[in-house]
């Protein structure tokens, strides 16, 4: 085994470390390392694998372009994710109290959360995928029941049963596409491996492939986020603390759209695009739920969670206008976006005691860091200039005119517009208005600059100028899901 | 061999009406377990073996039976048994939809199986005629169990009846799955229903509060 292997036992071994720490802060730090030491190991091991793809353990895991962009965006949501859990867990607004026991419980299912999206990332094998994708909900069911008030374990519940009733059905399309690759062999050999699928594609039979891939729409697009199948999500990011609803909706969601690019990559060559066809009006129609509801929403955690309905819904889109370059970089910015906004949304909870919008107020001045932070965070979001969405946005947009989606490019055009206006007055009443209402009881700070201003940061540059390397990493990733 | 294979499912899909048409808890899970000893026999029926085969691949189809039998047949049952005796005395669960239309609408999810089975294109050689029916059937009466039943308890029952229809199809089409797979998806299984039992308990515990603080007036 070589190096590629540790970053699956790293975390595995933090987990168990996580369970004989004496003290609730202490579990805090062995996240924030641990974290921040399988970021830096995925780092090392990644770098290479956006030059050639690299494997371990009789190929069984492996790690191509297309898994490492998404590794690395994982490992470095959760590094950032791991500092604020510490400010969120010691800060005096918690509702329940972080004893010994739930910290234990805590950095247990944290590092194992993270090892599960780092399996599902890096299998090669099918089932193996399919193994770890059902991990992460598990795990992160869990994680959203972390304090035991019946309407957490009611959210957690409907998410369990919602996703693994889902995943079910993805199982199915895993054992149609291997079923398929094992007829086309024609010497009964079975295959399980992503990297013989990809070879195996263009010799399969379109029916079977296409029938492999709806199941796999409605299984992990469930996982995902999609509409209609988006029941579960708005309650579990809405009732999760702050730091699992920022990992939840930044980097889990992208593991269940990275399995739906996977099987793209092998239904196109057979039938080309009708993937396509298919994932345009799932992701139109994932917009146009999430700014019905965006409209109308007064809790701060479930308005975010719509804001990841939509921006699934656009990526999904990006991967049916035949761009996956414009997907994938729009899925970077949003992992970060929604980082930064669940951080500050969650500082901001702690402040007012309250997730309801209509009863924060003046933001800016009472807890400037946190609101100044949300506003340009969800400026971001909706796709202001100069950030990094507002591109990645324009990209997909230009992909889908060049590739004659015209009437698609319209409505998507329009309906980022409405969220845009109705995600923007909600920020602004929270900045600015209601001068009447008293200011917040307690003057926690509940988080720091570094994790406001870091991604912010990140966000404005990558809007400006794309470094060489990101613009290599997207290249290579591209070129597996098939860009033109 | 195919006179067996035909006989387990034809069981199979009995189990299933049954499940649906009784509505004692502790009676589901005991047809759990028979489900579960179908299913880790059917592997020796319905996949690729044959005498001549190597001593280690026969071994291969010997452990996956036995693990299957262990996780589904009896671990899993534990489990479940276990939360049940934690609830309150209350076995029975209540439906949405009545036992009556609820075999009628079984017997048209049958229908909508095997009509899925014939006209889907799978990719299969030599299909059986009955494993993939059976395995769709299965898998929509798993969905309808799920969705039909008010307690939390009642609906893992439905979820795993949903994993036996996938485990049917499984065999039905990939003759040989890899054990690394097939033993991944089991302690998945596991777990899962381990975490769900907990939940479970937890919520129907909350429930059955509520209602006894009602003065339990709706029973």
């Amino acid at each position: 085994m070589n190096g590629l292997g540790w970053i699956l036992i790293i975390p595995a071994l933090f987990a168990l470390a996580s369970l004989v720490m004496p003290r609730p802060r202490a579990v805090l730090w062995l996240a924030v390392i641990g974290s921040f030491i399988s970021a830096a190991w995925m780092v090392v091991v990644g770098w290479e694998a956006f030059d050639h793809r690299v494997s371990t353990l009789r190929q069984q895991i492996f790690l191509d372009a297309l898994s490492a962009y998404h590794c690395l965006i994982v490992v470095g949501v959760f590094a950032l994710a791991s500092v604020y859990a510490f400010y969120y867990f010691t800060s005096s607004g918690n509702a329940h109290p972080f004893d010994r026991r739930t910290a234990r419980r805590f950095g247990c299912l944290w590092f194992l959360f993270l090892d599960s999206m780092i399996l599902t990332l890096a299998a090669n094998n099918l089932g193996l995928m399919w193994v770890g994708m059902e991990a992460t909900t598990i795990t992160s069911a869990l994680l959203v029941c972390l304090d035991p008030d019946r309407p957490a374990v009611r959210a957690a519940w409907t998410y369990l049963m919602m996703c693994s009733v889902a995943i079910a059905l993805a199982l199915l399309s895993v054992i149609i596409a291997c079923a398929e690759a094992r007829i086309v062999t024609g010497t009964g050999q079975s295959v399980f491996l992503w990297t013989e699928l990809c070879e195996l594609a263009p010799k399969m039979h379109s029916a079977p492939a296409r029938l492999a891939f709806v199941f796999a729409l409605v299984g992990f697009g469930t996982k995902a986020g999609l509409a209609p199948m988006h029941g579960w999500l708005p309650e579990a990011h809405g009732q999760a603390p702050t730091p699992v609803s920022a990992v939840l909706s930044g980097v889990l969601l992208n593991c269940a759209l990275y399995c739906i690019s996977r099987f793209v990559s092998i239904v196109e060559p057979t039938s080309p695009g009708w993937a396509n066809s298919v994932l345009v009006p799932f992701g139109l129609f994932s917009m146009a739920v999430a700014a019905a509801f965006i409209a109308h929403e007064r809790d701060i955690k479930r308005l975010l969670a719509y804001h990841s309905v939509e921006h699934m819904g656009i990526i999904t889109l990006g991967l049916g206008f035949a761009a996956p370059g414009a997907a994938l970089f729009h899925t970077l910015n949003h992992s970060v976006c929604k980082m930064l906004t669940f951080f500050c949304a969650g500082a901001l909870v702690q402040g007012f005691g309250t997730r309801d919008m209509g009863r924060m107020h003046r933001t800016l001045r009472f807890l400037p860091l946190a609101g100044g932070g949300f506003l340009a965070g969800v400026l971001a979001l909706i796709g202001a200039p100069p950030f990094s969405i507002f591109m990645s946005e324009l990209w997909i947009a230009k992909a889908g005119i060049l590739n004659g989606h015209i009437p698609a490019v319209v409505v998507f055009i329009s309906i980022a517009a409405v969220v845009f206006v109705c995600a923007f007055r909600h920020a602004i009443e929270m900045t600015w208005s209601r001068p009447d209402l008293p200011p917040p009881a307690d003057g926690t700070r509940g988080i720091s600059a570094a994790l406001v201003l870091l991604p912010l940061a990140l966000l404005l540059v990558i809007g400006v100028w794309m470094p060489e390397p990101l613009r290599h990493a997207l290249q290579q990733a591209a070129a597996i899901i098939g860009e033109p | 061999m195919s006179a067996y294979a035909n006989l387990l499912l034809v069981m199979l899909m009995a189990v299933d009406l049954y499940m649906v048409s009784t509505t004692r808890l502790d009676a589901c899970i005991r047809a759990c377990i028979i489900q579960a000893m179908i299913l880790a026999t059917l592997p020796f029926v319905l996949g690729g073996i044959h005498p001549d085969m190597a001593f280690s691949e026969q071994m291969h189809f010997v452990i996956l039976a036995g693990a299957t039998q262990i996780v589904k047949g009896v671990v899993i049952p534990w489990l479940l048994f276990r939360a049940l005796r934690t609830l309150s005395s209350n076995r029975e669960f209540e439906p949405f939809m009545s036992l009556h239309y609820s075999q009628l609408i079984n017997c048209a999810l049958c229908g909508v199986g095997f009509w899925g089975a014939a006209v889907l294109p799978w990719p299969v050689e030599h299909p059986h005629p009955l494993a993939l029916g059976v395995a769709l059937s299965t898998l929509l009466i798993g969905l309808y169990m799920a969705i039909n039943r008010k307690k939390a308890i009642s609906q893992i029952l439905g979820y795993l009846v949903i994993e036996s229809g996938l485990f049917v199809a499984g065999w039905a089409l990939l003759k040989q799955p890899s054990s690394l797979m097939e033993l991944g998806v089991l302690l998945d299984l596991l777990v899962a229903a381990m975490v769900m039992g907990i939940l479970a308990t937890r919520m129907d515990a909350a429930a059955d509060d509520a209602r006894d603080g009602n003065g339990g007036g709706d029973e």
